[in-house]
Protein backbone atom coordinates (compact mmCIF):
# COMPACT_ATOMS: atom_id res chain seq x y z
CA UNK A 1 0.00 0.00 0.00
CA UNK A 2 2.57 2.29 0.78
CA UNK A 3 5.01 1.53 -2.45
CA UNK A 4 1.68 2.60 -4.49
CA UNK A 5 1.36 5.62 -3.16
CA UNK A 6 4.76 6.82 -3.15
CA UNK A 7 5.01 5.83 -6.76
CA UNK A 8 5.53 2.18 -6.92
CA UNK A 9 3.84 0.70 -10.31
CA UNK A 10 4.60 -2.46 -9.40
CA UNK A 11 3.10 -2.49 -5.95
CA UNK A 12 -0.44 -1.19 -7.11
CA UNK A 13 -0.66 -3.04 -9.85
CA UNK A 14 -0.29 -6.19 -7.24
CA UNK A 15 -2.54 -4.10 -5.36
CA UNK A 16 -5.39 -4.26 -7.63
CA UNK A 17 -4.77 -7.49 -8.47
CA UNK A 18 -5.39 -8.65 -5.16
CA UNK A 19 -8.18 -6.99 -5.05
CA UNK A 20 -9.24 -7.25 -8.53
CA UNK A 21 -11.61 -10.48 -7.78
CA UNK A 22 -13.86 -8.92 -5.02
CA UNK A 23 -14.37 -5.88 -6.59
CA UNK A 24 -15.77 -8.10 -9.15
CA UNK A 25 -18.13 -9.59 -7.39
CA UNK A 26 -19.40 -6.61 -5.64
CA UNK A 27 -19.54 -4.76 -9.32
CA UNK A 28 -21.51 -7.98 -10.63
CA UNK A 29 -23.99 -8.29 -8.12
CA UNK A 30 -24.51 -4.56 -8.21
CA UNK A 31 -25.20 -4.43 -11.77
CA UNK A 32 -26.50 -7.60 -12.59
CA UNK A 33 -24.64 -8.20 -15.85
CA UNK A 34 -21.18 -8.59 -17.29
CA UNK A 35 -21.03 -5.92 -19.25
CA UNK A 36 -21.86 -3.16 -17.09
CA UNK A 37 -19.85 -4.80 -14.30
CA UNK A 38 -16.89 -4.57 -16.26
CA UNK A 39 -17.18 -0.90 -17.02
CA UNK A 40 -18.10 -0.09 -13.59
CA UNK A 41 -15.16 -2.36 -12.53
CA UNK A 42 -12.92 -0.47 -14.70
CA UNK A 43 -14.24 2.84 -13.67
CA UNK A 44 -13.40 1.90 -10.01
CA UNK A 45 -9.87 0.18 -10.92
CA UNK A 46 -9.19 3.63 -12.74
CA UNK A 47 -10.32 6.00 -9.60
CA UNK A 48 -8.56 3.90 -7.05
CA UNK A 49 -5.50 3.97 -9.42
CA UNK A 50 -5.97 7.70 -9.10
CA UNK A 51 -7.00 8.13 -5.63
CA UNK A 52 -4.59 6.13 -4.22
CA UNK A 53 -2.14 9.17 -3.48
CA UNK A 54 -4.57 10.70 -1.49
CA UNK A 55 -5.84 7.76 -0.04
CA UNK A 56 -5.56 8.48 3.60
CA UNK A 57 -5.97 5.35 5.62
CA UNK A 58 -8.57 6.42 7.55
CA UNK A 59 -10.88 3.80 6.47
CA UNK A 60 -9.94 0.41 6.07
CA UNK A 61 -8.41 -0.16 2.19
CA UNK A 62 -11.08 -2.67 1.32
CA UNK A 63 -13.67 -0.57 3.00
CA UNK A 64 -12.63 2.63 0.49
CA UNK A 65 -12.47 0.23 -2.32
CA UNK A 66 -15.62 -0.60 -1.77
CA UNK A 67 -16.58 2.86 -1.70
CA UNK A 68 -14.97 3.41 -4.76
CA UNK A 69 -16.27 0.09 -6.90
CA UNK A 70 -20.10 0.82 -5.13
CA UNK A 71 -19.99 4.53 -6.43
CA UNK A 72 -18.57 3.49 -9.93
CA UNK A 73 -21.78 0.98 -10.06
CA UNK A 74 -24.91 3.36 -9.21
CA UNK A 75 -22.88 5.96 -11.47
CA UNK A 76 -22.89 3.21 -14.34
CA UNK A 77 -26.49 2.42 -13.84
CA UNK A 78 -27.46 6.54 -13.01
CA UNK A 79 -25.75 6.76 -16.13
CA UNK A 80 -27.69 4.19 -17.82
CA UNK A 81 -30.93 5.54 -16.67
CA UNK A 82 -32.07 2.17 -15.55
CA UNK A 83 -32.25 -0.78 -12.84
CA UNK A 84 -29.59 -3.36 -13.48
CA UNK A 85 -30.04 -5.93 -16.29
CA UNK A 86 -29.38 -9.32 -14.99
CA UNK A 87 -27.66 -12.03 -17.33
CA UNK A 88 -29.33 -14.76 -17.70
CA UNK A 89 -28.99 -17.14 -14.93
CA UNK A 90 -25.69 -18.55 -13.36
CA UNK A 91 -25.49 -21.67 -12.62
CA UNK A 92 -26.36 -22.15 -8.89
CA UNK A 93 -23.32 -22.53 -6.44
CA UNK A 94 -20.46 -21.56 -8.79
CA UNK A 95 -17.22 -21.03 -6.47
CA UNK A 96 -17.05 -21.04 -3.02
CA UNK A 97 -19.06 -18.69 -0.63
CA UNK A 98 -16.47 -16.93 1.35
CA UNK A 99 -15.82 -17.91 5.11
CA UNK A 100 -15.95 -15.71 8.15
CA UNK A 101 -19.08 -14.11 7.90
CA UNK A 102 -18.50 -12.40 11.14
CA UNK A 103 -20.97 -12.62 13.83
CA UNK A 104 -23.24 -13.76 11.83
CA UNK A 105 -25.48 -16.60 13.22
CA UNK A 106 -24.35 -20.39 11.48
CA UNK A 107 -26.53 -20.58 8.69
CA UNK A 108 -30.03 -22.70 10.04
CA UNK A 109 -32.02 -22.58 7.14
CA UNK A 110 -34.05 -25.53 6.74
CA UNK A 111 -33.21 -27.47 3.83
CA UNK A 112 -36.97 -26.46 2.25
CA UNK A 113 -36.15 -23.26 2.78
CA UNK A 114 -32.95 -23.38 0.91
CA UNK A 115 -33.97 -25.72 -1.86
CA UNK A 116 -36.86 -23.65 -2.53
CA UNK A 117 -34.68 -20.65 -2.65
CA UNK A 118 -32.32 -22.19 -4.97
CA UNK A 119 -34.81 -23.97 -7.35
CA UNK A 120 -35.85 -20.72 -8.45
CA UNK A 121 -32.57 -19.05 -7.81
CA UNK A 122 -31.82 -16.23 -10.24
CA UNK A 123 -30.18 -13.84 -7.69
CA UNK A 124 -29.09 -11.71 -9.94
CA UNK A 125 -32.85 -10.67 -11.52
CA UNK A 126 -34.22 -10.66 -8.18
CA UNK A 127 -31.26 -8.13 -6.94
CA UNK A 128 -32.08 -5.67 -9.93
CA UNK A 129 -35.69 -6.06 -8.74
CA UNK A 130 -34.59 -4.16 -5.32
CA UNK A 131 -34.59 -0.77 -4.57
CA UNK A 132 -30.94 0.56 -5.45
CA UNK A 133 -30.40 1.40 -1.84
CA UNK A 134 -31.32 -1.72 -0.74
CA UNK A 135 -29.66 -4.13 -3.04
CA UNK A 136 -26.27 -1.99 -2.39
CA UNK A 137 -26.77 -2.61 1.31
CA UNK A 138 -27.50 -6.21 0.97
CA UNK A 139 -24.55 -6.79 -1.32
CA UNK A 140 -22.05 -5.31 1.21
CA UNK A 141 -23.49 -6.98 3.93
CA UNK A 142 -23.80 -10.62 2.61
CA UNK A 143 -21.65 -11.24 -0.55
CA UNK A 144 -18.75 -8.31 1.07
CA UNK A 145 -19.26 -9.20 4.51
CA UNK A 146 -18.55 -5.45 5.91
CA UNK A 147 -20.09 -4.69 9.01
CA UNK A 148 -22.84 -2.28 9.73
CA UNK A 149 -20.59 0.59 10.60
CA UNK A 150 -18.42 -0.03 7.43
CA UNK A 151 -21.53 -0.07 5.21
CA UNK A 152 -22.47 3.16 6.95
CA UNK A 153 -19.40 4.34 5.88
CA UNK A 154 -19.37 3.07 2.17
CA UNK A 155 -22.98 4.37 1.34
CA UNK A 156 -22.58 7.23 3.57
CA UNK A 157 -25.41 6.85 5.94
CA UNK A 158 -26.28 5.64 9.78
CA UNK A 159 -25.79 2.04 11.42
CA UNK A 160 -29.46 2.03 12.24
CA UNK A 161 -30.53 2.59 8.31
CA UNK A 162 -28.02 0.23 7.53
CA UNK A 163 -29.76 -2.43 9.11
CA UNK A 164 -33.31 -1.14 8.24
CA UNK A 165 -31.89 -1.50 4.81
CA UNK A 166 -30.87 -4.72 5.04
CA UNK A 167 -33.74 -5.92 7.07
CA UNK A 168 -35.56 -4.91 4.19
CA UNK A 169 -33.66 -6.05 1.51
CA UNK A 170 -33.45 -9.17 2.88
CA UNK A 171 -37.21 -9.53 3.17
CA UNK A 172 -37.80 -8.55 -0.47
CA UNK A 173 -35.22 -11.18 -1.74
CA UNK A 174 -36.46 -13.87 0.12
CA UNK A 175 -40.23 -12.94 -1.09
CA UNK A 176 -39.26 -12.20 -4.51
CA UNK A 177 -37.19 -15.52 -4.52
CA UNK A 178 -39.82 -17.12 -3.00
CA UNK A 179 -42.36 -15.74 -5.48
CA UNK A 180 -40.88 -13.78 -8.64
CA UNK A 181 -43.82 -12.44 -9.55
CA UNK A 182 -43.84 -9.86 -7.12
CA UNK A 183 -42.41 -6.64 -7.54
CA UNK A 184 -41.70 -4.70 -4.09
CA UNK A 185 -42.22 -0.69 -4.31
CA UNK A 186 -39.23 1.74 -4.88
CA UNK A 187 -39.15 4.41 -2.53
CA UNK A 188 -38.17 7.60 -4.78
CA UNK A 189 -36.22 8.86 -1.76
CA UNK A 190 -33.71 7.72 1.30
CA UNK A 191 -34.40 7.32 4.57
CA UNK B 1 -39.46 -5.97 23.89
CA UNK B 2 -38.80 -8.48 20.67
CA UNK B 3 -42.50 -9.39 20.58
CA UNK B 4 -43.08 -6.15 19.21
CA UNK B 5 -40.67 -6.10 16.51
CA UNK B 6 -41.09 -6.65 12.62
CA UNK B 7 -40.73 -10.52 12.29
CA UNK B 8 -38.18 -9.50 9.20
CA UNK B 9 -36.30 -7.09 11.34
CA UNK B 10 -35.44 -9.52 14.10
CA UNK B 11 -34.43 -12.28 11.76
CA UNK B 12 -32.23 -9.99 9.80
CA UNK B 13 -30.78 -8.91 13.28
CA UNK B 14 -30.00 -12.29 14.79
CA UNK B 15 -28.87 -13.12 11.25
CA UNK B 16 -26.33 -11.04 11.76
CA UNK B 17 -25.68 -11.56 15.45
CA UNK B 18 -27.04 -8.12 16.24
CA UNK B 19 -29.03 -9.61 19.42
CA UNK B 20 -28.66 -9.83 23.07
CA UNK B 21 -28.68 -13.70 24.07
CA UNK B 22 -31.79 -12.76 25.81
CA UNK B 23 -33.36 -11.27 22.64
CA UNK B 24 -31.65 -14.04 20.26
CA UNK B 25 -33.43 -17.22 22.71
CA UNK B 26 -36.81 -15.32 22.51
CA UNK B 27 -36.95 -14.41 19.17
CA UNK B 28 -36.18 -18.00 17.87
CA UNK B 29 -38.97 -19.22 19.92
CA UNK B 30 -40.98 -16.76 17.89
CA UNK B 31 -42.26 -19.31 15.00
CA UNK B 32 -42.60 -16.56 12.70
CA UNK B 33 -39.03 -15.35 13.51
CA UNK B 34 -37.73 -18.68 13.17
CA UNK B 35 -39.34 -19.38 9.74
CA UNK B 36 -38.22 -15.63 8.43
CA UNK B 37 -35.07 -16.81 9.48
CA UNK B 38 -34.54 -19.85 7.45
CA UNK B 39 -35.43 -18.00 4.05
CA UNK B 40 -32.97 -14.68 5.23
CA UNK B 41 -30.49 -17.53 5.92
CA UNK B 42 -31.23 -19.00 2.60
CA UNK B 43 -30.86 -15.52 0.82
CA UNK B 44 -27.82 -14.24 2.36
CA UNK B 45 -26.03 -17.57 1.06
CA UNK B 46 -27.64 -16.67 -2.66
CA UNK B 47 -26.31 -13.58 -2.54
CA UNK B 48 -22.96 -15.01 -1.25
CA UNK B 49 -22.43 -17.25 -3.87
CA UNK B 50 -19.47 -15.90 -6.01
CA UNK B 51 -20.44 -14.68 -9.24
CA UNK B 52 -19.16 -16.28 -12.12
CA UNK B 53 -15.20 -14.98 -13.22
CA UNK B 54 -14.38 -12.02 -15.02
CA UNK B 55 -13.62 -12.59 -18.50
CA UNK B 56 -9.32 -12.77 -18.30
CA UNK B 57 -8.79 -10.49 -20.82
CA UNK B 58 -11.41 -7.72 -19.82
CA UNK B 59 -9.78 -8.34 -16.02
CA UNK B 60 -6.14 -7.31 -17.51
CA UNK B 61 -7.69 -3.99 -19.72
CA UNK B 62 -9.01 -3.01 -16.75
CA UNK B 63 -6.09 -3.42 -15.02
CA UNK B 64 -3.78 -2.18 -17.62
CA UNK B 65 -6.33 1.06 -17.91
CA UNK B 66 -6.12 1.23 -14.26
CA UNK B 67 -2.07 1.41 -14.33
CA UNK B 68 -2.28 3.79 -17.02
CA UNK B 69 -4.25 6.12 -15.26
CA UNK B 70 -1.88 5.95 -12.43
CA UNK B 71 0.71 6.59 -14.90
CA UNK B 72 -0.94 9.92 -15.62
CA UNK B 73 -1.45 11.81 -12.53
CA UNK B 74 -4.53 14.58 -13.09
CA UNK B 75 -3.76 17.80 -11.73
CA UNK B 76 -5.58 17.31 -8.87
CA UNK B 77 -2.81 14.31 -7.78
CA UNK B 78 -0.32 16.56 -8.45
CA UNK B 79 -1.71 19.47 -6.70
CA UNK B 80 -1.53 17.31 -3.82
CA UNK B 81 -4.63 15.78 -3.83
CA UNK B 82 -8.09 15.64 -1.70
CA UNK B 83 -8.61 19.84 -1.96
CA UNK B 84 -10.92 19.11 -5.09
CA UNK B 85 -14.78 19.97 -5.35
CA UNK B 86 -16.90 18.78 -7.20
CA UNK B 87 -17.77 21.69 -8.78
CA UNK B 88 -14.28 22.27 -10.12
CA UNK B 89 -13.92 21.74 -13.88
CA UNK B 90 -14.68 18.81 -15.01
CA UNK B 91 -12.27 19.44 -17.46
CA UNK B 92 -9.33 19.93 -15.74
CA UNK B 93 -9.90 16.27 -13.12
CA UNK B 94 -9.03 14.11 -16.18
CA UNK B 95 -6.40 12.15 -16.62
CA UNK B 96 -4.26 12.88 -19.74
CA UNK B 97 -4.89 9.00 -21.36
CA UNK B 98 -6.34 6.15 -19.09
CA UNK B 99 -9.31 6.02 -21.01
CA UNK B 100 -9.56 6.03 -24.59
CA UNK B 101 -12.17 5.02 -27.14
CA UNK B 102 -10.69 1.63 -28.01
CA UNK B 103 -11.92 -1.62 -28.76
CA UNK B 104 -11.30 -3.05 -25.30
CA UNK B 105 -14.03 -0.55 -24.11
CA UNK B 106 -17.91 -3.28 -23.75
CA UNK B 107 -19.43 -0.48 -25.49
CA UNK B 108 -17.10 1.23 -27.38
CA UNK B 109 -19.73 1.36 -30.25
CA UNK B 110 -22.10 3.08 -28.03
CA UNK B 111 -19.55 5.79 -26.72
CA UNK B 112 -18.24 6.27 -30.97
CA UNK B 113 -21.95 6.82 -31.87
CA UNK B 114 -21.53 9.62 -28.44
CA UNK B 115 -18.61 10.60 -29.52
CA UNK B 116 -19.93 11.50 -33.26
CA UNK B 117 -23.30 13.44 -31.27
CA UNK B 118 -21.28 15.36 -29.29
CA UNK B 119 -19.30 16.54 -31.97
CA UNK B 120 -22.20 17.57 -33.89
CA UNK B 121 -23.96 19.49 -30.84
CA UNK B 122 -20.36 21.22 -30.31
CA UNK B 123 -19.91 22.19 -34.10
CA UNK B 124 -23.58 23.95 -33.91
CA UNK B 125 -22.74 25.81 -30.55
CA UNK B 126 -19.38 26.78 -32.01
CA UNK B 127 -21.50 28.51 -35.00
CA UNK B 128 -23.94 29.75 -32.96
CA UNK B 129 -21.08 31.53 -30.44
CA UNK B 130 -19.37 32.28 -33.52
CA UNK B 131 -22.35 34.16 -34.99
CA UNK B 132 -23.04 35.73 -31.68
CA UNK B 133 -19.56 37.00 -31.33
CA UNK B 134 -20.04 38.57 -34.84
CA UNK B 135 -22.97 40.12 -33.59
CA UNK B 136 -21.65 41.33 -30.25
CA UNK B 137 -17.59 41.96 -30.94
CA UNK B 138 -16.97 38.62 -29.02
CA UNK B 139 -15.45 39.45 -25.59
CA UNK B 140 -17.95 37.50 -23.31
CA UNK B 141 -17.57 35.19 -21.35
CA UNK B 142 -19.68 32.52 -22.69
CA UNK B 143 -17.84 32.62 -25.79
CA UNK B 144 -14.50 31.80 -23.62
CA UNK B 145 -16.38 29.13 -22.37
CA UNK B 146 -17.75 27.55 -25.55
CA UNK B 147 -14.10 27.70 -26.76
CA UNK B 148 -12.65 25.99 -24.19
CA UNK B 149 -14.98 23.17 -24.66
CA UNK B 150 -15.06 22.82 -27.67
CA UNK B 151 -11.23 22.41 -27.77
CA UNK B 152 -11.16 20.13 -25.07
CA UNK B 153 -13.65 17.80 -27.78
CA UNK B 154 -11.01 17.01 -29.43
CA UNK B 155 -9.62 14.82 -26.70
CA UNK B 156 -10.28 11.09 -26.21
CA UNK B 157 -11.37 10.97 -22.66
CA UNK B 158 -13.59 14.02 -23.21
CA UNK B 159 -15.16 11.91 -25.51
CA UNK B 160 -15.58 9.26 -23.51
CA UNK B 161 -17.15 11.72 -20.72
CA UNK B 162 -19.36 12.57 -23.72
CA UNK B 163 -20.60 8.67 -24.18
CA UNK B 164 -21.27 8.84 -19.98
CA UNK B 165 -24.26 11.73 -21.98
CA UNK B 166 -23.41 14.63 -19.45
CA UNK B 167 -20.81 17.48 -20.08
CA UNK B 168 -21.87 18.13 -23.95
CA UNK B 169 -25.47 17.28 -24.35
CA UNK B 170 -27.29 18.15 -22.01
CA UNK B 171 -27.94 21.94 -22.04
CA UNK B 172 -27.68 24.03 -20.14
CA UNK B 173 -23.86 23.55 -20.62
CA UNK B 174 -21.20 23.44 -17.68
CA UNK B 175 -19.37 26.79 -17.23
CA UNK B 176 -22.79 29.01 -17.58
CA UNK B 177 -24.53 28.67 -14.49
CA UNK B 178 -23.16 30.14 -11.54
CA UNK B 179 -22.64 27.92 -8.47
CA UNK B 180 -25.39 29.19 -5.54
CA UNK B 181 -24.77 29.08 -1.91
CA UNK B 182 -27.81 27.57 -0.42
CA UNK B 183 -26.66 28.20 2.97
CA UNK B 184 -27.06 25.81 6.08
CA UNK B 185 -30.32 23.21 5.91
CA UNK B 186 -30.99 20.79 8.45
CA UNK B 187 -32.96 18.02 5.84
CA UNK B 188 -33.67 17.16 2.58
CA UNK B 189 -37.13 18.77 2.47
CA UNK B 190 -35.22 22.05 3.50
CA UNK B 191 -32.69 21.54 1.19
CA UNK B 192 -35.31 20.58 -1.86
CA UNK B 193 -37.48 23.98 -0.43
CA UNK B 194 -34.07 26.38 -1.06
CA UNK B 195 -33.60 24.95 -4.33
CA UNK B 196 -36.72 25.10 -5.46
CA UNK B 197 -36.77 28.99 -4.03
CA UNK B 198 -33.70 29.84 -5.90
CA UNK B 199 -35.13 28.01 -9.30
CA UNK B 200 -37.72 29.76 -9.09
CA UNK B 201 -36.22 32.77 -8.52
CA UNK B 202 -34.22 32.29 -11.73
CA UNK B 203 -31.54 30.97 -9.22
CA UNK B 204 -28.18 31.50 -11.03
CA UNK B 205 -27.90 35.15 -10.35
CA UNK B 206 -28.78 37.91 -8.51
CA UNK B 207 -31.85 36.27 -7.11
CA UNK B 208 -29.44 34.23 -4.96
CA UNK B 209 -28.88 36.78 -2.44
CA UNK B 210 -32.40 37.34 -2.33
CA UNK B 211 -33.20 33.71 -1.37
CA UNK B 212 -30.55 34.00 1.23
CA UNK B 213 -27.78 32.62 -0.74
CA UNK B 214 -24.84 34.15 -2.82
CA UNK B 215 -23.71 33.20 -6.42
CA UNK B 216 -20.51 32.57 -6.79
CA UNK B 217 -18.48 32.12 -10.02
CA UNK B 218 -18.51 28.83 -11.54
CA UNK B 219 -14.60 29.53 -11.71
CA UNK B 220 -13.66 30.42 -7.93
CA UNK B 221 -11.11 29.24 -6.44
CA UNK B 222 -12.34 29.41 -3.11
CA UNK B 223 -14.92 26.99 -3.25
CA UNK B 224 -12.58 24.53 -5.06
CA UNK B 225 -10.43 24.17 -1.79
CA UNK B 226 -13.30 22.50 0.33
CA UNK B 227 -11.81 18.84 0.76
CA UNK B 228 -13.00 15.97 -1.35
CA UNK B 229 -12.83 12.45 -0.89
CA UNK B 230 -10.66 10.63 -3.67
CA UNK B 231 -13.85 8.07 -3.90
CA UNK B 232 -15.24 10.66 -5.94
CA UNK B 233 -12.76 9.86 -8.91
CA UNK B 234 -13.35 13.37 -11.07
CA UNK B 235 -15.63 15.48 -11.62
CA UNK B 236 -17.47 14.82 -14.26
CA UNK B 237 -18.13 11.22 -12.06
CA UNK B 238 -19.26 13.43 -9.28
CA UNK B 239 -21.78 15.40 -11.98
CA UNK B 240 -22.65 11.92 -13.79
CA UNK B 241 -23.57 10.90 -10.54
CA UNK B 242 -26.17 13.54 -9.60
CA UNK B 243 -27.22 14.26 -13.10
CA UNK B 244 -27.06 11.13 -14.75
CA UNK B 245 -27.70 12.60 -18.04
CA UNK B 246 -30.54 14.74 -17.10
CA UNK B 247 -29.84 18.70 -17.72
CA UNK B 248 -28.59 20.37 -15.04
CA UNK B 249 -31.16 23.29 -14.08
CA UNK B 250 -28.70 24.46 -11.19
CA UNK B 251 -25.42 23.93 -9.18
CA UNK B 252 -24.81 25.00 -5.65
CA UNK B 253 -23.45 23.68 -2.12
CA UNK B 254 -25.25 23.76 1.00
CA UNK B 255 -24.28 22.64 4.68
CA UNK B 256 -26.78 19.70 4.89
CA UNK B 257 -27.15 19.13 8.98
CA UNK B 258 -23.73 20.05 9.53
CA UNK B 259 -22.32 18.24 6.49
CA UNK B 260 -20.97 20.45 3.21
CA UNK B 261 -22.61 19.07 0.29
CA UNK B 262 -22.45 19.79 -3.46
CA UNK B 263 -26.37 20.52 -4.83
CA UNK B 264 -27.74 19.79 -8.15
CA UNK B 265 -31.25 20.53 -9.78
CA UNK B 266 -31.27 18.00 -12.36
CA UNK B 267 -34.37 17.12 -15.05
CA UNK B 268 -37.02 18.75 -17.16
CA UNK B 269 -38.96 21.29 -16.37
CA UNK B 270 -41.79 20.39 -14.15
CA UNK B 271 -39.66 17.35 -13.15
CA UNK B 272 -36.48 18.59 -11.14
CA UNK B 273 -35.01 16.48 -8.80
CA UNK B 274 -32.53 18.11 -6.36
CA UNK B 275 -29.59 15.93 -5.93
CA UNK B 276 -27.04 16.50 -2.95
CA UNK B 277 -23.38 14.47 -2.83
CA UNK B 278 -21.72 14.80 0.10
CA UNK B 279 -17.72 15.36 0.48
CA UNK B 280 -16.89 11.42 -0.11
CA UNK B 281 -19.15 11.40 -2.85
CA UNK B 282 -21.60 9.78 -1.79
CA UNK B 283 -25.65 10.82 -2.55
CA UNK B 284 -27.42 11.66 0.53
CA UNK B 285 -30.40 13.59 -1.11
CA UNK B 286 -32.18 12.55 -4.53
CA UNK B 287 -35.59 13.66 -4.21
CA UNK B 288 -37.93 15.76 -6.16
CA UNK B 289 -37.64 18.89 -5.84
CA UNK B 290 -41.11 20.35 -4.95
CA UNK B 291 -41.61 17.50 -2.62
Amino acid sequence: MAAAQAGDRDALEALLRRHHDRLWALCRRLTGNHADAEDALQDALIAIARGIRRYDGRAAFTTWSYRVATNACLDELRRRRRRPVADVPETVGVGAAPEGVGGAVSAPPTAGAVDAVADRLDIDAALALLPQEFRAAVVLRDLCDLDYAEIGRVLGIPPGTVRSRIARGRSQLADLLGNPTDTPDRPSTRP
Amino acid sequence: MTAARDPDDLASALLDGLLSDDEAAAARRDPAVAARLAELAAVRDAVRRQPRSPDPAARERGLAAALAAYDSPDEADLAGGGAVSPMRSARAARPAAPRTDTPWRPHGGARRRWLTAAAVVLAVVGVGILARNLDSGGDDDTSTAASESSSEGGESNAAADAGGGTDQTAPPSDGQLAIVDLGDVGSPAALAQRAAAMVAAGSSDASAGAAGGQAESGQGTAQAARPRSAACGDDAQAERLAAGGEPVVLRGRATLDGQPVDVWVVGASGDERVVAVDASCAVVVDQPLQD
